[in-house]
């Protein structure tokens, strides 16, 4: 309620003074939303994807990337940008493996049609081309023996699981000592024990579904 | 080197194989010691039932039925055949080597050389053609 000079209440009314308060308090809502609007990030056009379509591979990433540069998230930009990269990657492997004949599909009914060494690793040598001659291919998931002996041939001899080798040395301290040299550690044998694509298949598992909160993060600002 | 299960077996071969003429010149030889060349190779298209012919054209390993013109030429003796196997095996280590054994997977690491020299010497000891298919790629073939 607007006051009389010497702080009496007003007996009567005062257009004046209550349209003077509301000037005041509008002027102070506008100062209020200029603060509001110079610190929050310009809303991007493209606009973040919603969490399922922040999941689809190289779309998701991709448009979370877009969206974070038009906002000046550069930083985030190059996140989602490598992760719509490493998606590629894995398509073009997949595409690759399939395209020189993803498994082997044994011929005729011999008593072991899959044996590693008398019938798949010839067949991935020669016909493949996945190992050079005298190259070293190493059960990286399923492995030959120990557990692996109770996984049936057909699903473990394929070239998905297989991983070319630099040398005997480095296959053999995969998983022991080898002529005096210890085993490799931990991160070692992640290293040179598994294939490019499934390391980056592990990063875009862990990526995505972490891209796709982020982004729900950003949509809601 | 390789070797056959039935006439079936005999009568196709794999797209691969025909593209890279792996049956022309091939030597065959049967248990009763006779022995033929092949000297031409004709393609008389895939075979196999639709969906298997899908599945393997994916996986670019079509199975193809093959004509093959042979020549009989001298028979081989079986202790040839076997010599022939072991200058195989010593020339194509790629074809019968166990990588998991040479890395010492299972046990301390084996020389690959000691591995195709056991190899052969199961070859030498084998009596018959089908004991040497058996030496060769654990088979229970009998005979």
């Amino acid at each position: 309620m607007a006051q009389m000079p010497r702080g009496e209440p007003r007996s009567i009314p005062d257009p004046a003074g209550d349209l003077y308060d509301e000037m005041i308090r509008q002027e102070q809502l506008e100062r209020q939303r200029a603060e509001a609007a110079a610190t929050k990030p310009p809303a991007s056009p493209v606009g973040h994807p919603g969490f399922a379509e922040s999941l689809i591979p190289v779309w998701g990433s991709g448009r979370e990337a877009v969206a974070d540069f038009q906002e000046g998230d550069y930083a985030g930009a190059a996140l989602n940008g490598a992760l719509a990269a490493s998606d590629l990657f894995l398509a073009g492997s997949i595409a690759k493996g399939v395209g020189r004949g993803a498994f082997y599909v044994a011929k005729n009914a011999v008593k072991n049609p899959y044996d590693w060494d008398r019938y798949v690793r010839p067949w991935l040598g020669k016909e493949r081309g996945m190992l050079a001659p005298r190259q070293h291919g190493h059960h990286w998931a399923i492995p030959q023996n120990g557990w692996g002996k109770n996984v049936p041939d057909w699903i473990k001899n394929q070239p998905w699981n297989i991983k070319p080798m630099p040398s005997a040395e480095v296959h053999g301290r995969l998983t022991n000592p080898y002529k005096g040299k210890p085993q490799f550690n931990a991160v070692e044998r992640y290293v040179y024990g598994t294939p490019t694509w499934s390391k980056v298949g592990t990063g875009a598992a862990v990526g995505h579904p972490a891209a796709a909160g982020n982004a729900q993060v950003d949509k809601r600002r | 080197m390789t070797w056959f299960l039935d006439p079936e077996d005999f009568s196709t071969c794999t797209s691969w194989e025909l593209k890279h003429g792996e049956r022309l010149g091939m030597v065959l030889a049967d248990s009763g010691g006779r022995c033929w060349k092949v000297l031409a190779v004709i393609d008389l298209g895939v075979v196999r039932p639709f969906w298997e012919r899908a599945f393997r054209f994916l996986m670019r390993q079509s199975v193809h039925r093959i004509d093959q013109r042979l020549v009989e030429i001298d028979p081989l003796a079986l202790d040839q055949v076997k010599e022939r196997a072991c200058a195989s095996i010593q020339a194509n280590p790629d074809d019968w080597r166990d990588d998991e054994a040479i890395a010492g997977e299972d046990g301390p690491p084996r020389e690959e050389q000691e591995m195709l020299d056991e190899l052969q010497e199961a070859v030498r000891t084998a009596q018959t053609l089908p004991q040497l298919i058996n030496a060769l790629y654990r088979e229970e073939l009998l005979g």
